[in-house]
């Protein structure tokens, strides 16, 4: 086909369209959506036992401060990033992962200095990685609906950073209805799962992220 | 096309204010977009890529790229920077998806004829050129040979095609005229070699 056909033929099935609001307008549309699961998700499963003490605790707020702040910061700059033209600071999610896990870093030493018993330290806690991965669910899945009427311009950063973002939020949901024994644990089960979702993401973006498989033609 | 982010040329004010009217569906506003587009696209191209053949290709994934991420132009917001990132990002993907294709392909230009003779066709001429199509026909990528498939082998209409495999009419038709060149060249080759 020549190009002049090719313009013919996109010009004559134009169908209209509704551009894009703003990234940090449809951030804000994903976190009211998300908010709503993950408020869903803790009352289905009943908020944790101590979670009145939890969040009188200077350092757990922050924790959880931060990976909101993570999360929020990486679903804009996901949702940024697939719109042509612009140029999110996609160093900015990641900056705040760093604090959060400074955090939780700072909270893993504290509870293993006031341990009088090492082993309880640390144990697997399969029900902090549901948990985090159930929390991720709602909000990965509208999160990937968004991504896709965008432009797959970088879909592994994209979409690993859109892992980030709906993995750091359902951390949160999880640290508000699961309970767990240290920060040490917080640390391996919680921030590795949501380093593993968003490594995930990223590897498996180019497969739901992609121009349409005639104009990504293969070799 | 140079634009600097911010800055909105007339230029660059006519041809977002064409991407608006092709958002609300105006497509006499959208072919005359197009048509601004594809020489300036087919410039940046050559650029990048010299005198290739692949240029035109290009030019179409472009264009077909602009077509699907219509919904992504802010009006608001310069239009060039824009078209800008979308070719720089399709030129980037088109780099790589060549560098795949010359990483595999064969060149057969140098071989030596050694059979000069014409053939006779023989009883299993049939059999093997109808082989040799199944082959060329498996041997396309997915995309082409599901529009090959669909098109001209189940004679589903275009619409039908469409909705089967989840892809715009326009790019099926791409698809198709790609597939069909492609077949034409591996049986004029096989045919030039005598098989």
């Amino acid at each position: 086909m020549d190009t002049d056909r090719l313009i013919h033929a996109l010009s004559n099935e134009l169908t209209p369209v509704t551009p894009l609001a703003h990234p940090w307008r449809r951030t804000l549309a994903w976190t009211a959506g998300a908010a709503a699961y993950l408020a869903l998700m803790v009352f289905v499963t009943t908020p944790r036992e101590d979670v009145g003490a939890r969040l009188r605790d200077p350092l757990f707020m922050l924790e959880q401060v931060a990976a909101l702040v993570t999360g929020l910061t990486a679903a804009w700059t996901a949702l940024a990033s697939a719109v042509p033209g612009r140029r999110p600071p996609v160093a900015l999610p990641f900056a705040a992962a760093a604090v959060w896990l400074a955090l939780v870093v700072a909270g893993a030493v504290r509870d293993a200095r006031l341990a009088a018993d090492g082993t309880a330290l640390f144990q697997a806690d399969w029900g902090c990685v549901g948990t985090v991965v159930a929390g991720t669910i709602g909000p990965a899945a509208v999160m990937t609906v968004m991504l896709r009427r965008a432009a797959a311009l970088t879909p592994r950063l994209t979409a690993a950073l859109g892992g980030l973002g709906a993995a750091g939020l359902g951390n949160l949901g999880s640290c508000l209805s699961h309970p767990d024994a240290s920060n040490v644990i917080v640390l391996v089960w919680h921030v590795g799962t949501v380093m593993a979702v968003a490594m995930l993401a990223g590897v498996l973006g180019p497969r739901f992220l992609h121009w349409p498989r005639t104009v990504a033609v293969q070799p | 096309m140079g634009v600097a982010m911010g800055e909105r040329t007339p230029d660059d004010v006519r041809l977002g204010g064409l991407m608006r009217a092709s958002q609300a569906g105006d497509s006499d506003a959208y072919r005359a977009l197009l048509q601004e587009l594809a020489p300036r696209v087919r410039a940046v191209v050559s650029r990048r890529r010299g005198a290739s053949a692949d240029v035109e290709d290009l030019v179409q994934d472009v264009l077909l790229s602009v077509h699907v991420a219509r919904a992504t132009y802010d009006p608001a917001r310069p239009f060039i920077p824009w078209l800008l990132a979308i070719v720089r990002h399709r030129l980037a993907d088109g780099a790589r998806r060549f560098a795949r294709r010359d990483a595999y392909e064969v060149q057969v230009e140098d071989l030596d004829v050694t059979f000069g003779a014409l053939r006779t066709n023989s009883d299993t001429s049939g059999s093997d050129d109808a082989e040799a199509l199944r082959a060329a026909v498996r041997a396309l990528p997915r995309s082409q040979r599901e529009a090959i498939e669909l098109l001209k082998l189940r004679e589903y209409s275009l619409k039908e095609a469409a909705a089967e495999t989840g892809m715009t009419v326009g790019a099926l038709k791409v698809a198709t005229h790609r597939a069909m060149a492609a077949l034409k060249r591996v049986l004029a080759a096989r045919e030039t070699h005598g098989h």
